[in-house]
């Protein structure tokens, strides 16, 4: 019963993604800073009504942030909030941070959280999907569990290599639909100034792009950039000092996975657990796939896409591939228009992309998305996995009303 | 041929602590070690303390026959991490082995490119430049085509 009310606690109220893919001339925490004040200027607020804060590290992406982050991040913002969280779930953190802004509001902790991240990945060259997570971290093999799994070279691509040629196996998914997904993110990102690869790629171009690990193609990974994105989420009680309409958080689940002591089927359960996410928001929101009017759905990698449309249900399972190459995804005539920006494949990847997933919703749902506007969007579903290493993963869900 | 001399591993070497010290030593012997536990009955990898089942503390050692067959996989064209200059195009997978655990590990063929899931494996090991041995799978002779 509790979960009804958390879907009326709190709102988006502000929004903004800094315009920078490549940001040689400025660091990691200023373009932290810049999203934070675009944020709260969207919202029309102050920075002393920020009384929490929530801030993603950096450094497991090979940046500079990552020891003691939100109370880094405080002392450089000059903010004094009275509650910080840095849960670490790769790139899906940022959801993870909504929910507990909602969960701190519901309780009456706080009533106006910052939820932010920047990082300069790409002019710091970091190459995140193609070295060991070890030389990515900058840290020692530690003996459990690395030492039994990195010295194979597992690299993140080599990881989702392994699950996506599993998941073909079992569902029939395969490579040419998995292309489908990537040229819809160009198709999109072609009509977002801000994206960073706006030229229409065709699926052949994906299949002939070089393989980086088997059964992914170079085309099939997301895009390397830097970035900066940043939300406010407010108790009603600040919606009348607000300069817009509130994004209504209504549901949200969060799921694990693990390697189960080496009995998990890395496949089925990666789908599993982004149902499991997806089903506690569907029922705290009471909405149902068929509801949903808009899709963020992280996508690392085309893969991705094809779990999070099997697993939030808007498809069967072995159907998420001939639903993308279908065009079910497409801003043009498309079921569900999914990742309107271009997503992490076109748009902007920095390392941890979920924060970018609320911001072009709340866009959306504000009806400002202007040349890539999916019409009369009501309701978006925010879908996000990410990693800490291999299949140790974590999924957050989110359904956003206006 | 694969199998015939030894083989040299040239990649990272894994660093121990005193609770999985025990199966890298034995690794050393040419055992590789999976767990059961004698309360519930399960097997688990990796080498660990106790039954991440059941939580008990009543595990046994089980050495694995050495049949496995590969449950998933990635020929890797592409790590610039300098620890893998030396490997060029490699093959890192997961192996099913009849013990009932998944194992991850690196899979050595004479044809990478015939690997595919099911294909039948067998466990070997590697002597890096320390001595310390390096278990992984190699493609059973006459297994493809």
């Amino acid at each position: 019963m509790a979960n009804i009310r958390l879907g009326e606690t709190a709102a988006i109220v502000g929004a903004y993604e800094h315009p920078t893919r490549f940001a040689q001339e400025k660091s990691e925490w200023q373009l932290l800073a810049e999203a934070s004040r675009g944020a709260i200027a969207d919202a029309g607020l102050s920075p002393s009504h920020i009384d929490a804060l929530f801030v993603a590290a950096t450094a497991p992406e090979g940046g500079q942030l990552g020891i003691c982050t939100s109370t880094m991040a405080a002392d450089y913002l000059n903010l004094k909030p009275k509650f910080i969280d840095e849960t670490d779930v790769g790139g899906a953190s940022l959801g993870y941070y909504v929910n507990r802004a909602v969960l701190g509001i519901h309780a009456g902790i706080f009533k106006c959280a910052l939820i932010a991240y920047g990082a300069t990945t790409r002019s710091r060259r970091v190459n995140v999907g193609t070295v060991s997570y070890n030389q990515l971290t900058g840290t020692e093999m530690v003996p459990i569990p690395d030492a039994f799994e990195q010295i194979y070279g597992t690299t993140v691509i080599a990881f989702m290599g392994m699950l996506t040629q599993r998941y073909m196996h079992d569902t029939g998914l395969t490579s040419e639909q998995l292309a489908h997904v990537a040229t819809t993110m160009r198709e999109h990102a072609a009509r977002n100034p801000d994206a960073m690869r706006r030229e229409r790629i065709t699926v052949d171009d994906v299949l002939s792009s070089p393989i980086i690990a088997t059964p992914l193609h170079k085309l099939d990974c997301c895009v390397v950039s830097d970035g900066a994105g940043a939300i406010v989420v407010a108790h009603p009680d600040l919606f009348a000092e607000c300069a817009k309409p509130p994004v209504w958080i209504r549901g949200f689940g969060e799921a694990l996975m693990t390697h189960g002591g080496g009995k998990t089927d890395w496949a089925t359960e990666s789908r599993e657990m982004v149902a499991r996410a997806c089903g506690d928001a569907y029922a705290m929101s009471g909405r149902r796939p068929a509801d949903i009017h808009t899709a963020m759905i992280y996508d690392a990698f085309t893969f991705n896409v094809v779990v999070d449309l099997e697993g939030a249900g808007f498809c069967d399972v072995g159907e998420g591939g001939s639903f993308a190459a279908a065009g079910e995804m497409k801003l043009d005539g498309g079921s569900l228009p999914v990742n309107p920006d271009g997503g992490g494949l076109a748009s902007n990847h920095p390392g941890r992309r979920g924060i970018f997933m609320f911001i072009e919703a709340v866009r959306q749902l504000r009806g400002e998305a202007s040349g890539r506007q999916v019409p009369d969007a009501k309701i978006a579903m925010c879908t996000a996995t990410g990693a800490a290493f291999l299949a140790r993963r974590g999924s957050a869900a989110h359904i956003l009303e206006i | 041929m694969i199998g015939t001399k030894e083989i040299v591993w040239t990649g990272p070497v894994p660093s121990t602590v005193v609770e999985t010290k025990p199966f890298w030593d034995a690794c050393n012997r040419g055992i590789f070690l999976v767990q059961r536990c004698r309360d519930c009955g399960e097997t688990q990898y990796h080498y660990r303390g106790f039954c991440c089942h059941c939580w008990s503390d009543a595990i046994e050692d089980l050495a694995i026959e050495g049949a496995g067959k590969v449950w998933t996989f990635s020929r890797v064209l592409v790590n610039r991490s300098p620890q893998f200059a030396q490997w060029g195009v490699y093959v890192t997978g997961v192996v099913e082995l009849p013990e009932g655990v998944k194992v991850i590990s690196r899979i050595l063929a004479e044809n990478p490119e015939t690997i595919q899931i099911g294909t039948p494996v067998r466990l070997a090991f590697a002597r890096a430049e320390s001595g310390q041995k390096i278990p992984l799978f190699v493609v059973q002779e006459g297994a493809i085509g």
